[in-house]
């Protein structure tokens, strides 16, 4: 891969970090982990995931500007690979302590880690961050 | 068909703790700790302004920078003073602290698409290039300075450093005036018929308004003068209302309405279309019939569209019940019955099981007076504990053969 392909990727990442920090509601929440799924379909896109408290507590989080989800379809050009096709979802991890941030792509299950009303409560214990 | 080499990958990488201190940094203590560290070490508290006002996101910085404009004395301002690293922190600061305390609508700004964000900081830059032909001192042009670098504007950045030097850069400051016209005639004419780019320029075409009235416009050369005049020209367009008033551009209008325990709220332009709409939705009011004015405002709205638009509601009549064109916009007919409904279906089974849900929506991308895309936050509360037990934002595009998940009402009730 080469360097300015790495650097687009890091700008990208760094971009989303922040637009995450500067967001209205995900800025006001508590939380010492934090995961969020973007999903790409057919003309609709989507970003919701969970808050979780260091003692165990969550609630599910979703950001209210259109500045992460923006981030989210930068980071996606930037990630993308000639030849191939993009990645359609996306599972972004962040623990305050340290700041440290991990990315998960998927490319052929849409629905590997979809929120919906009817999982919801499954979804908040599969995503919880280990330790 | 092709398969794609990789079915999962993973990216692990530490974020600079800056990135992440939006989360609950004291903003106060940090000007408090710069304040005392320009006091006894003035070199080393610039380099550490200079750093915090770099690295902090845009809503920290705003609000360090008020901090420390309440905050600094005559010696912290002296110190800064004193060197060029030092005057152009306190450049910057200025710049934040007017984001913070005057800047656009955080809210309004986010929404824009990047023509018209680009266009923002164009404007604000120009706002402050102006002040700095007849400025004094070299604020104004330090605060335009940091823009430029920070946006790579390497030949902006190089011309407003020239004219840091108080006067001795204002004739090559005047070569960039032509251009600055240019933006504002571009920025008027994209805030004729969208009021949220025309509400989002306000602070910084108010900012360039009061520059130029400081600007003794007929005492100057041709070359200078007329590139002024059109920019006055245009701005007096924007902040005048017509005298018919058929196409003012100042800014939104709110209303509100009630159904029943649902509450509404509209942001409309100025051509009577929502920009923005908020909601809180309890209660569902099935096969509620539909008034005769309600069914021709949808004719209305339709027609304002594509051939292939109907009058959509913004929150669904079964919701809101007659609200007439305030609660409408253009809508492809096949997203308003496929995708849209399924999203409202799921509104009317959380409300069915008991449940608030609390919506926002922004009307995006906006050809005329038809929104080509909209985004929908919407967060569902149990009003019994006030627990959020659910949480989205999805964007949509106004066009047909979308896929919105459908989720049962058996679904829902079974989970809550």
């Amino acid at each position: 891969m080469s360097t300015v392909e790495t650097m687009d990727r890091n700008e990208a990442t760094l971009q989303l970090a922040r637009a995450i920090a500067a967001d209205t509601k995900l800025g006001a929440l508590p939380w010492d982990d934090l995961v969020l799924v973007a999903r790409f379909g057919d003309g609709v896109s989507n970003v919701n995931g969970f808050a979780y408290q260091a003692g165990g507590a969550s609630r599910p989080a979703a950001p209210r500007g259109a500045a992460v989800l923006d981030a989210f379809i930068d980071l996606r050009a930037a990630t993308a690979v000639d030849d191939q096709a993009d990645w359609i979802a996306c599972k972004l991890h962040v623990r305050r302590a340290g700041g440290k941030l991990s990315l998960d792509f998927e490319y052929e299950q849409p629905d590997r880690w979809k929120i919906s009303p009817a999982n919801v409560r499954q979804m908040s214990e599969a995503l919880r961050p280990a330790g | 068909m092709a398969v794609n080499a990789l079915s999962s990958s993973t990216i692990e990488s530490a974020v600079p703790p800056h990135a992440l201190s939006g989360f609950g940094l004291d903003t106060t203590e940090l000007g408090d700790q710069i304040g005392a560290l320009l006091a006894q070490d003035p070199e080393g508290g610039t380099a550490s302004l200079r750093e915090s006002l770099e690295t902090l996101p845009e809503a920290d910085r705003a609000r360090l920078a008020q901090s420390l404009v309440d905050t600094l004395d005559e010696d912290a301002i002296s110190a800064l003073q004193a060197t060029s690293e030092g005057r152009a922190a306190l450049a910057g600061t200025l710049r934040s602290a007017a984001d913070e305390g005057g800047g656009a609508d955080p809210r309004a700004a986010a929404n824009l698409s990047a023509e018209k964000r680009e266009l923002l900081l164009d404007l604000t830059q120009i706002g402050l290039g102006v002040v700095g032909i007849f400025d004094p001192t070299p604020i104004s042009d330090g605060a335009s300075l940091a823009i430029s670098v920070a946006r790579g504007d390497w030949f902006g950045a190089v011309i407003d450093g020239v004219s840091m030097i108080p006067y001795a850069g204002d004739l090559a400051k005047i070569g960039k005036l032509g251009k600055f016209a240019d933006t504002v005639d571009s920025a008027v004419d994209l805030a004729r018929g969208d009021a949220a780019f025309a509400e989002a320029l306000r602070p910084a075409l108010g900012g360039l308004d009061e520059a130029l009235k400081a600007v003794p416009i007929d005492e100057l050369p041709a070359a200078v003068r007329e590139p002024l005049e059109s920019m006055r020209g245009r701005l007096d367009e924007f902040f005048d209302a017509t005298a018919d008033g058929s196409h003012a551009l100042d800014g939104l209008r709110l209303e509100t309405g009630a159904a029943g325990d649902n509450v509404f709220r509209w942001e409309l332009n100025a051509d009577g279309r929502p920009v923005h709409a908020e909601a809180e939705l309890s209660e569902v009011f099935d096969k509620a019939p539909r008034s005769s004015a309600e069914t021709r405002a949808q004719g209305d709205v339709a027609d304002l569209g594509r051939s292939d638009d109907a009058g959509g509601h913004v929150f669904g009549h079964r919701f809101t019940l007659d609200q007439g064109e305030r609660n409408m916009f253009p809508q492809n007919a096949q997203f308003n019955n496929s995708a849209y409904r399924v999203l409202e279906n799921e509104w009317a089974a959380w409300a069915d099981s008991g449940k608030r849900v609390d919506i926002e929506i922004d009307f995006r991308d906006f050809d005329g007076v038809r929104p080509q895309s909209l985004d929908v936050s919407y967060e569902v509360v149990d009003p019994a504990n006030g627990d959020v037990v659910y949480d989205n934002y999805v964007r949509f595009e106004n066009e047909a053969e979308q896929q919105f998940e459908r989720v049962s009402t058996s679904d829902i009730n079974e989970n809550y």
